[in-house]
């Protein structure tokens, strides 16, 4: 269904002396159809990046994005827009992601309204669905962003794109703003969803107990690097990398197996010395790690790390 | 010594489809030193009950009752006065980064203006504060990101930008609104830490969906439903002996119990249910529920709930 | 606060209002035709409600219909450079490559210094109304261009036009859909300021002689007052020289309190709760 191939993106900055930010570097996976991948890793590994180069809302430095066989990259102005309400992406940041002078049920009836003339009468009735649907009352239809709270928001997004029913969802932290409760509506939703239409999910999130509900395989990111990929199972009681471990032993928040912590400073995407980018945290670290990088081999079936110790 | 008196707040939008009652009637106190978290379902009132104390809501809002601060009420109190208070002696974290960020300026001199306005340190000076805080925040080399747009940020980045500067002002109150949404495990323990070794020395009114952080740093705990608080009392009872229906039903959807649900739908704030603004979804809801509204009462020491059957 | 705005808005709409009926009733408002010529250097009567100037003409008359034409000046400058600026800042802003040769013309544009240029061009035209509004067009569009494209710039980093892509909305329509309401309170003050900025360039060029001696401005007006040499020396300036300057500053000082007043209005980050200054 979605194969990356070599993704990299590099953001450059300073005019003169030109910096680079490898935000992303060399990442390949692939996802069948109706599967869901969970995308795993520190906070500014490039995980949101990549969802903008699957998208081609930023150019890619390098690499290659098929979609159904369709090479993404090589797509002119129209085929794009053609191609774009089959892959949706549900951003971060759900206040940002609604235009501040659209009323909510405009907004939730733009994609429809894009898409086919379906008449006036019939559009009000689904998008009075949708706003069910994702557990908000009628009334919000007619307010505007900054009326509505941060979980609310959220689901105005993701109406939003339910009304697309796309073949691929990225999904951003698709529950960062809902409480516990809410959440569990809408992962349900969303799995019901992917039952029905066999839709593909790359799942993004920083909750650890949701990807392991939601995803069947996960992939774990560090600085730019893709670090392991496997089962979800595997990941969770049989990871190989080093990070991986201590992001599963931190998982438990209250207590339970003693955690590894982290301690030693974090290196930038822009300074990364030569070697394994995870070398200078690394509690196994040995010479080869500081100057050779590691690259992905497989350590069981479907299951790869990027680490010299194994 | 209590710091912080609420009492009979009432915070209410009018709006097209009729008056949104989203704060509505709210006692709670809060001490010198004491970390208060605010758990919620979504869109239940907790942001706004923040922006109600900051007095930063638009002017057609109805805002009705006491708030005292150390004495002042800061609902009568002029607007020169509030300026004051705001960043000095309260600040608040708001929920929404990339709303909240000002896009157009580097991300160290925003916070650095915050650092000028309320401390009356030079510009220099304020500057290397900045940077410090960032650093404090584990943003990988702060001095470089000190001067990068806020676009440049990732989510997580942007997040941590805000609670830099926050705690920047050094105010004697911090009103923390989901502080540490959208990070990962790892830097969610060392923030947890940060804010812990913070609020050692200050209080805190933390709001937050992460039940996890909330036990970690909180030593009382209230839960607010349609615009009022439904239970309250020290942490480890709310975990341990949860009395209201609603709160055992918020502990029983963690994701690490499944996908359960409360069932139902979140009222509107509206048109509120008569009685027990909860039996709708309850339960236990008996035929006093559905039609006389119950009182927070105090079943333990120290520990109240607004339920008849507790 | 939001009163303060509100009264001061108020005031000046209700001052440009006067203006505009001023200007467009000319004809019927004004005791006599501003060309016809009568005993010169009268003083303030009941014929001639500000006295007559050095060839005879109605000072009142002549200040009424200057309201035209200084009006008329500052609104078309104003109307047609939002216009053509605007959709240049929108274009700058959207396209990359196109706003990169966009900006660079601004950039020569605005580096020029503006007022001594166009006191050159204005010296080395024939006076006119028509010469006057092409030679304030030529920079009129730059600044607004710019405001909008770095405007654009930052909505652009707004997730809501990507969302917006995404779900297959065309360039087009995301210009005109979702940037152009956004940016549409900026024009309006933009707009603003540019009237002020021609009300007193304008002025200042007559003033200097350079505008049309036919169709006379409040500048005109001020300009002929200066040339004659009894305004030094006699209490003439009083009625030919203080309500004309009165006038410019009074439709400036409404111009000023609209855009305050509307800035309010117009700006729904001051609207919603915490936008921007959160602490
Ligand atoms: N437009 C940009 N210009 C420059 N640098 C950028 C830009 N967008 C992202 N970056 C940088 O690229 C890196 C990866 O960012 P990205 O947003 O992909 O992180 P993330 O994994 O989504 O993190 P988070 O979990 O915090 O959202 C970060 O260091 C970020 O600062
Ligand atoms: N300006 C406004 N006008 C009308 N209604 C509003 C306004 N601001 C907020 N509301 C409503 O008030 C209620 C409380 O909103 P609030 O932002 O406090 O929720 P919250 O508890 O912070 O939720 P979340 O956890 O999703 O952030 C919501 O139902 C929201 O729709
Ligand atoms: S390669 Fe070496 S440094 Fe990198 S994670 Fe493995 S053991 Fe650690
Ligand atoms: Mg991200
Ligand atoms: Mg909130």
């Amino acid at each position: 269904m979605l194969e990356v191939l070599g993704l990299t993106k590099y953001f450059s900055s300073g005019l003169i002396r030109k910096r680079y930010q490898r935000a992303v570097d060399n990442v390949s996976f692939r996802i069948e159809k109706g599967e869901t991948l969970g995308l795993v890793g520190e906070s500014g590994c490039g995980k949101t990046t990549i969802g903008r180069l699957i998208l081609r809302l930023i150019k890619p430095t390098s690499g290659k994005v098929l979609f159904d066989g369709i090479d993404l990259f090589a797509l002119n102005r129209r085929e794009l827009l053609a191609i774009r309400p089959r892959i949706q992406m549900i951003f971060q940041d759900p206040d940002s992601s609604l235009n501040p002078r659209m009323r909510i049920g405009t907004s939730i009836a733009e994609p429809l309204k894009l898409h086919g003339a379906i008449p006036k009468a019939e559009r009000e009735q689904r998008v009075r669905e949708l706003v069910e649907t994702v557990g908000l009352n009628p009334e919000h239809v007619d307010r505007y962003p900054y009326q509505m709270s941060g979980g609310q928001n959220q689901r105005v997004v993701l109406a939003r794109i339910l009304a697309m029913n796309p073949d691929l969802i990225i999904a951003d932290e698709p529950t960062s703003s809902l409480d516990v409760s809410v959440q569990a509506q809408i992962l349900n939703l969303m799995q019901d969803m992917q039952r029905k239409f066999n839709q593909t999910y790359l799942f993004i999130s920083h909750d650890l107990d949701v990807v392991r509900i939601m995803a069947d395989r996960i992939a774990v990111m560090y600085l730019g690097r893709l670090v392991e990929i496997g089962a979800t199972r595997d990941l969770y009681d049989h990871a190989k990398h080093p990070y991986t471990q201590a992001l599963m032993s931190a998982a438990g928040m209250d207590g339970g197996t003693e955690r590894i912590i982290l301690d030693s400073e974090i290196s930038s995407p822009a300074d990364i010395s030569a070697g394994c980018r995870f070398h200078t945290r690394c509690p196994y670290m040995n010479e080869r790690c500081a100057i050779e990088e590691p690259e992905l081999v497989e350590v069981g079936r479907d299951h790869y790390v990027a680490c010299h110790r194994v | 010594m209590t710091l912080l008196e609420i009492s009979d707040l009432k915070t209410h939008f009018p709006t097209q489809s009729g008056i949104v009652r989203a704060v509505d009637t709210i006692d709670l106190s809060i001490r010198e030193r004491e970390t208060f978290g605010l758990i919620g379902e979504t869109g239940c009132g907790k942001t706004v009950l923040g922006l109600t104390l900051m007095r930063l809501l638009h002017p057609t809002t109805t805002v009705e009752g006491t708030i005292r601060y150390r004495g002042k009420n800061l609902l009568t109190i002029s607007e020169a006065e509030m300026r004051l208070i705001r960043g000095e002696e309260i600040a608040m974290i708001l929920q929404n980064p990339t709303t909240s960020l000002n896009p157009v300026m580097r991300v160290g001199e925003q916070i650095a203006e915050a650092i000028r306005l309320h401390q009356g340190l030079r510009r220099r000076a304020a500057k290397e504060k900045a940077v410090e805080m960032l650093d404090s925040v584990r943003i990988p080399a702060a001095s470089r990101r000190a001067n990068e747009y806020p676009h440049e940020f990732s989510g997580g980045m942007k997040q941590r930008a805000m609670i830099a500067m926050g705690l920047a002002c050094d105010p004697a109150l911090i009103i923390a609104d989901e502080p540490t949404k959208g990070l990962d495990v790892t830097i969610k323990a060392q923030i947890t830490e940060l804010i812990k070794e913070t609020a050692k020395e200050k209080a805190m009114l933390l709001i937050t969906h992460d039940l996890g952080v909330a036990r970690a740093l909180c030593d009382r705990i209230a839960l607010m439903y349609a615009g009022e608080l439904v239970e309250y009392a020290a942490t480890e009872e709310i975990f341990e002996n949860p009395l209201h229906p609603y709160t055992r039903g918020f502990l029983g959807s963690l994701p690490g119990n499944g996908l359960v649900p409360i069932p139902g739908m979140s009222p509107s704030l509206i048109d509120l249910p008569d009685g027990c603004r909860f039996h709708p979804r309850c339960s236990h809801a008996k035929a006093v529920c559905r039609k006389k509204h119950p009182e927070l009462i105090e079943v333990e020491a120290g520990h109240f709930v607004r339920c008849f059957d507790a | 606060m939001i009163e303060g705005r509100k009264i001061l808005g108020s005031v000046g709409l209700g001052i440009l209002a006067v203006f505009v009926i001023v200007a467009v009733l000319a004809p019927y408002i004004a005791p006599y035709n501003p060309h016809q010529m009568s005993r010169p250097m009268e003083h303030p009567s009941s014929r001639h409600l500000l006295g007559t100037n050095d060839i005879g003409n109605d000072i009142l008359s002549e200040i009424i219909y200057g309201t035209r034409v200084s009006l008329f000046i500052a609104f078309v400058v104003s109307a047609i450079s939002m216009l053509v600026g605007t959709s240049l800042g929108l274009i700058a802003g959207y396209f990359d490559k196109l706003g990169f040769v966009i900006m660079r013309v601004v950039d020569i544009f605005l580096t020029i210094p503006r007022l001594p240029l166009i006191i050159v061009i204005a010296a080395s035209m024939r006076p006119s109304i028509w010469n006057l509004i092409a030679i304030f067009l030529i920079f009129g569009w730059t600044m607004t261009a710019r405001i909008i494209r770095s405007e654009v710039l930052t909505l652009r980093s707004r997730y809501y036009i990507d969302a917006t892509k995404m779900i297959g909305g065309s360039d087009c329509y995301i210009l005109w859909r979702h940037i152009l309401p956004n940016v549409i309170p900026l024009v309006v003050v933009q707009f603003i300021m540019e009237a002020i900025h021609v009300i007193f360039t304008e002025a200042g060029l007559s003033f200097l002689g350079l505008g049309d001696p036919v169709a006379r401005s409040w500048g005109m007006v001020l300009h002929y007052a200066f040339e004659c040499p009894i305004i030094y020396v006699s209490d003439v300036w009083m009625w030919w020289m203080l309500p004309p300057g009165l006038c410019i500053v009074l439709t400036v000082l409404g111009l000023t309190f609209v855009g305050y007043a509307l800035e309010e209005t117009l700006d729904p980050k001051l609207k919603s709760p915490a936008y921007g200054r959160g602490l």
